[in-house]
Formats: C-alpha cells, structure tokens, sequence
C-alpha cells in the first residue's frame, strides 16, 4: 500500500516537474520573442527610419553650410577692398545706366556729333524693348536681361567727320551701338549723308539682385584676366558730361 | 538559451540605434546653428552683398554686350583701303552679315580691280569672306561703268578695332 502511494507521489512530482520544464521551455521563447517584436516595432524600426532621415537632413543641411561659409568668406574678402569695386562699378554703371535716361542719351549723342563735326539732320527716339537672353558667354555664366533704348539719327558731313562720328559713337562712355547703317557719298561735293540706328542700353537695379544665385557671387574672380579686360575697356571709353 | 541571446541582441541594438540617433539629432542641431550664424553674419554683409550682385550682373551684361559688339566705324576704313583709284562707291547700307555697295568704276578693269581686293590678304581679307556682283550697266557717254555688289562679312570681321 505504502509503495503504492509513494509510486503514485512520484509520478505527480514527475508530472508537475515536467509541467513546469514544459512551461518553462515555452515561456522564455516566448517573452523574448515579445519583447524582441516590442523592441523591434517600437524602438529598432523608428530609430533606423529616424536616423536615415536625419542622415538626409545632415547631408543637405552640411551642403547648404558648406555653401554659405564659402559665401560669407567670398563676401568678407570683397569687404577688404569695397571701395575699389564701388569705384569700377561707377564705371560701368556709366556704360550702362540704371534707366533709359533717353534725355541725357540724345544729348550725348548731340555732342558727339557736334565734337566730330557732322551736322545731325534728325535724331529721334524710335523705342525701346526688353532683352532677356541666356547668357552662355558672359563671365557669370547666368541670364542676363537689360533694357535697349533705340534712336534713329541722319545727318551730314564729309567723309572724314563720318568716320570720326561713327568711332566716337563707339567710343562713349554710355555704351552706344550702331544697329542699322545706311549712307551715301556725292562726289561732286565730297559730302555724306547717313542715316543710322542706334542701340543704347540700360539696367534696373531691381534686377539685379535677383538674378543671381549665392554659388555665383563665389565664382566672381574680379582679378581674372576676363573682368580686368573689361573694366580696361569700358575706362577707355570717353564720357561726354551733358551737364554743361 | 538562443531566445535569450536573441532577445540580448534586441536590446543592444535598440540602445545603439538609440543612442547613434540621439548623435545625429545633436549633429543636425548643430549644423543647424552654423548656418543660423552663417546666415548672421551674410545678413551683417549686405551692403557688400548687393554691390557685388549689382556689379555681377553689369558685368555679364557688359560682357555679353560687347563681345557681340559690330564696329561700324571698320567698314568705312576697309572700304577705303580696298578702293583702288577710279573706283567711288555711291551708297552704303549694312546690316548683320552683308553689305550692299553701289557706285562707279571708271572701266572694268578698275571693277575687277575693286572685287579682287575684297579677299585679299592686307585689304579687305579680315573683314570679307566674298563678293557678289549683282548688276552692272555701262554709262556709254563717259565710259563709266555703275555697279551694285554685296560684300559678305566675315563672323567677327567688325569687330574690336577701337579697343
């Protein structure tokens, strides 16, 4: 009787003990596993989807520094020699002026030819339109729009005081291109009569500041050779002061 | 046991990712305040800042202006140089790639004369790639032949002779 009772304690012991191994063998498994998906759904996903954002935030945003770093340097060294650039930019904005001022152009173009000595039959105003062109030549490498102001003269002279008009014409200050060129010489009295067409031009100053882009204003090297000859071209030219 | 050493590598990962986020988060910030002091700093430039924008853009205008420039004043002085003697042209006109000429020679021979120059080399070569008589009619009472020819310019052929 007695070994039957211990023989039946034994096998519940054995049953609760491989009850337990059981639950055990299957309980950790499965606590880890929740815990992983946990950790996976609520920490491990987020954070890689978040640190890939931010990798894309710090890639652009290290670009966007860069950029304005080599801006900020490029605008400190020009501080260094401001007054020079503010002096060229005089000069050129004599060549082209910041509007039509057609008075002050009709009257340079007066004295121009006066001071070659032909005589200015007609000089009249004959539009004015709006370039805008995609400048692949220029040194900025950008577009560049201005303003053309037209003026349509005819007059008389000899030959040599034609030839002297159309090189001073050439040679003002506010630039001035001949567009359309027609003339006509009489033997018998060694005169010519011209007409021409002429193209002047102008800037706003609204425009200017919007059209470039922060990259550009880095990549103007006001001491290549290519700026130089053009400021060296534009001081050569000779200004006509319609004030007296 | 592998449950566990999986559950051990979740929860290294997870502190890792979270720390290396909270890195790049700081990173970001900073890089951020950079550019708020590099924005500070151009704002504190602005005059520099719009005279070269304005001198930028008078620039590439004048560059493009005048590197498309025509010298009218040119044609006048080849036109000259490649007159001979008994030759007078009447009347000029020009527009981008052609000029039309009309005049007088005193015979043929100072015609041709006239029309060989325009493509010779120290006459008219550098300004003219050719010539094209388009009428002639001869004045019998003087002798005197009248023409009209179109001379065709060359790219580039007026340009840059009054720097």
């Amino acid at each position: 009787m007695s070994q039957n009772k211990s023989l039946t304690l034994s096998l519940k012991d054995s049953i609760s003990l491989l009850s337990i191994g059981r639950f055990r063998a299957y309980l950790v498994p499965f606590i880890s596993g929740v815990l992983c998906l946990i950790l996976g759904l609520l920490v491990i996903k987020p954070s890689i989807s978040n640190i890939s954002l931010l990798l894309n935030s710090k890639k652009s945003l290290e670009a966007e520094l860069a950029s304005l770093t080599g801006y900020n340097d490029s605008l400190k060294s020009y501080t260094a020699y401001f007054s020079d650039i503010q002096g060229n930019y005089q000069v050129l904005e004599q060549a082209i002026p910041l509007d039509d001022d057609i008075p002050f152009l009709m009257t340079q173009v007066q004295q121009i030819a006066s001071s070659s000595g032909v005589l200015v039959n007609s000089l009249q105003y004959s539009g004015g339109s709006k370039s805008s062109l995609e400048d692949t030549k220029a040194v900025n490498s950008s577009a560049v729009s201005y303003g053309r102001v037209r003026l349509a003269i005819s007059g008389a002279g000899s030959p040599a005081t034609f030839l002297s008009f159309c090189q001073n014409i050439e040679k003002a200050s506010r630039l001035l291109d001949i567009d359309t060129f027609r003339y006509s010489y009489s033997q018998e009295d060694n005169s010519v009569s011209f007409n021409l067409g002429l193209v002047s031009y102008y800037l706003p100053p609204s425009k200017a500041a919007k059209d470039f882009a922060v990259s550009q204003i880095s990549a103007l090297d006001l001491k290549s050779p290519e700026v130089k000859e053009i400021l060296e071209e534009v001081k050569s030219l000779k200004y006509y002061d319609v004030e007296n | 046991m592998v449950s566990l050493i999986i559950l051990f590598f979740f929860i290294i990962s997870s502190g890792s990712l979270f720390f290396v986020g909270r890195y790049f988060a700081g990173r970001v910030l900073s890089i951020e305040d950079g550019i708020a002091t590099q924005k500070n700093q151009v704002s504190k430039l602005a005059d520099t800042e719009n005279l070269i924008f304005s001198f930028s853009h008078r620039l590439g205008a004048l560059d493009l202006i005048l590197s498309s420039r025509q010298y009218y004043s040119l044609l006048i002085t080849v036109l000259g140089r490649i007159l001979p003697d008994y030759v007078v042209i009447s009347d000029v006109s020009l527009d981008k790639s052609q000029a039309r000429l009309s005049g007088s020679a005193l015979n043929f021979n100072s015609l041709a004369s006239f029309i060989s120059n325009v493509s010779l080399e120290g006459k008219g070569a550098s300004t003219f790639s050719g010539a094209e008589l388009t009428g002639t009619s001869l004045d019998k009472r003087s002798g005197a032949v009248n023409f009209s020819v179109n001379l065709s310019l060359k790219e580039g052929g007026l340009k840059n002779v009054s720097k």
